[in-house]
């Protein structure tokens, strides 16, 4: 059971990296090809600006989604460092739980104006309609809520602990 | 008036350590509700990111610089720069300055640079006779150095903000990096001078200029040398859009990188790109959520009320200037720059702008005050990361900076007080 649970999370991990990367390359690719186009065939693809300004929408939020899988969100936290661990390590329970709440309320009231949205039908690019762009909103909403109230449960539980070699977290200290 | 203690323990709890984004949607959140409006606008607010081309390049230029500084880049840069200009009397010192400067505004200022830069240069620095301390104080103030030159990522986060307000003067991320030429030249400069005047008792030997080592440094990086042609000559030559260069830059450091200099292979893509990704989607996110708030604050006619309130005890431009810049300090040593950029551009540029000063120099003079920021004792991020790297205390790296900040304070100083010297290229 706790096998296949755990295989379930690492396939859920895999797509979501899977995910990120192809709204990146899709992204470098279709701005390359419209450069390409416009400079040297006069020509161009006609949705490409819009698709391109929503896939940062989507790489974003994505970008947001794995931050919150090693608690890299940017703090500000300039007085955790004064406290002892134990009052701490209840006080980052306590910021987690809120953090997980604000999102929930987030992902709810996303979904509702989603809602309109699709009721309203509008075409955003091609033939891809305004809704199916936003989705992500609540999406990664959803997904950061879940991980903050992990967080909240048991503080130290890191979902996917990697080591970073490239850049420190930015909540670095000592 | 159970709000307001709600917003209280809010910010208390931001200090503790709550993410800056859950700060700001909670006060967004209390913000619309207590004056009754759907809650379905924050959403709608996050959606505006999408109305701005130019964010395209925050992305594109971040995976590009995360690639650079996880290949070799950093040591063919220094090689060459040597090679170059090690018959120059402290020529170590002007090329810690410019590769830093170059590594920085393409990495976009996230303390990648000491990482990457510090761990070649401080050896080097200490074998050429310079002391520890110095050493140490020049890699560290270093790593913040290029942050006003393209494609520097907090400038393109100041235009897009600035661009969503709808001010009556147009900013347009070209003339602010045109504008941020002559102030970053002027810091590189007052460092070099501080350097030569408290080295002035090292004697190096002098090293003749080798071709056949200039030649072969040159070989070496010949691939990348058209980098920062394309970027500096693609946005100063007005040749491509700021998010076009973005989407080559990328391109071409994919193919150079993965194909070319076999630095990276196509199995540690996934992990060079989650890393850069969760940069830019943190930045994104709390751009997204704090133009909910701004929007909230322009209708609650918050920024109309501080300027009402400032005007009050602040006369003249001047004194205006000095509060700005004792504030921005703090600031910068408290908050990291992009979370300062989004949640106080849109207080002060109104605040700036009643006092007639031109919002791109207000620009220059945030991210000039940011950089000094960065190593200003005690929280400069910097500062911790230096200490790390280089497995030094905190106090040792507090010292080391120290003559640094005061150099580059009268650099800051003169880029406030002098529009000219940002504005004289653009206006």
């Amino acid at each position: 059971m706790r096998k296949n649970l755990l295989r379930i999370h690492n396939f859920l991990l895999a797509t979501e990296t899977f995910l990120l990367l192809f709204f990146l390359l899709s992204a470098i690719l279709l701005a390359s090809a419209q450069i390409l186009l416009r400079n040297f065939f006069d020509s161009g693809i006609f949705w490409a600006d819009t698709a391109l300004r929503i896939l940062v929408l989507w790489i974003g939020m994505t970008g947001a989604m794995f931050a919150s899988r090693n608690k890299k969100h940017i703090r500000i936290d300039i007085l955790s460092h004064y406290l002892p661990v134990k009052l701490r390590d209840n006080i980052w329970r306590v910021t987690e739980l809120i953090t997980a709440i604000v999102c929930a309320i987030v992902a709810y009231y996303s979904i509702e104006f989603i809602q309109y949205e699709y009721e309203d039908g509008t075409i955003a690019f091609a033939n891809v309609p305004v809704w199916l762009c936003q989705i992500i909103i609540p999406f990664a909403f959803i997904v950061m809520s879940l991980r903050y109230f992990i967080y909240a449960v048991v503080p130290h539980y890191f979902l996917n602990p990697e080591p970073c070699d490239i850049n420190p977290p930015s909540e670095f200290s000592e | 008036m159970s709000f307001g203690l709600l917003i209280g323990l809010i910010l208390v709890l931001a200090l503790f350590g709550m993410p800056l984004f859950a700060v700001i949607l909670s006060l967004a959140l209390i913000g619309f509700y207590s004056s009754g409006i759907d809650l379905s606008v924050i959403a709608i607010e996050i959606y505006r990111l999408t109305n701005t081309p130019l964010l395209l390049a925050l992305p594109l230029f971040t995976l590009a610089g995360y690639l650079l500084s996880h290949g070799n880049t950093s040591h063919r840069l220094v090689r060459l720069s040597r090679a170059l200009l090690g018959w120059l009397p402290g020529e170590l010192v002007v090329v810690s300055l410019f590769a830093c400067a170059l590594f920085t505004a393409f990495t976009g200022a996230t303390g990648i640079t000491i990482v990457a830069l510090g761990a070649l240069l401080y050896p080097a620095l200490k074998s050429d006779g310079y002391d520890k301390r110095f050493s140490l104080g020049l890699v560290t103030t270093s790593g913040s150095l290029g942050l006003l030159l393209p494609p520097s990522l907090p400038l393109i986060i100041y235009a897009v903000i600035v661009q969503q307000m709808d001010l009556e003067q147009s900013v347009t991320i070209n003339e602010l990096f045109i504008a941020g030429l002559f102030p970053s030249l002027l810091m590189i400069f007052v460092i070099i001078l501080w350097s030569g005047w408290a080295n002035r008792k090292i004697r190096k030997a002098k090293v003749p200029f080798d071709k056949k080592e200039a030649l072969a440094a040159l070989k070496e990086i010949s691939w990348e040398i058209p980098l920062p042609f394309l970027v500096l000559g693609g946005i100063y030559g007005g040749l491509f859009a700021v998010s076009e260069a973005a989407a080559i830059t990328a391109l071409y450091v994919l193919i150079i990188q993965i194909f070319i200099y076999k630095e990276t292979s196509l199995k540690e893509l996934p992990d060079i790109a989650k890393e850069a990704m969760l940069i830019v989607g943190g930045i994104l996110l709390i751009l997204g959520v704090s133009l909910a708030l701004t929007n909230y604050l322009i209708d609650a006619e918050i920024p109309a009320m501080l300027f009402e309130w400032v005007k009050k005890h602040v006369d003249s431009p001047l004194t205006f200037l000095l509060f700005l810049n004792i504030f921005l300090l703090i600031l910068g040593a408290i908050l990291d720059i992009f979370s300062a950029l989004v949640i106080m551009v849109p207080l002060i540029v109104p605040l700036a702008i009643g006092y007639g000063i031109d919002p791109i120099h207000l620009g220059i003079i945030f991210l000039a005050n940011m950089q000094l920021g960065y190593f200003t004792p005690p929280v400069g991020m910097n500062l911790f990361i230096a200490s790390y790297r280089f497995n030094k205390p905190i106090t040792d790296i507090y010292k080391a900076t120290i003559p640094f900040f005061f150099v580059l304070l009268a650099a800051v100083l003169i880029i406030t007080y002098w529009p000219t010297l940002s504005l004289v290229l653009i206006r």
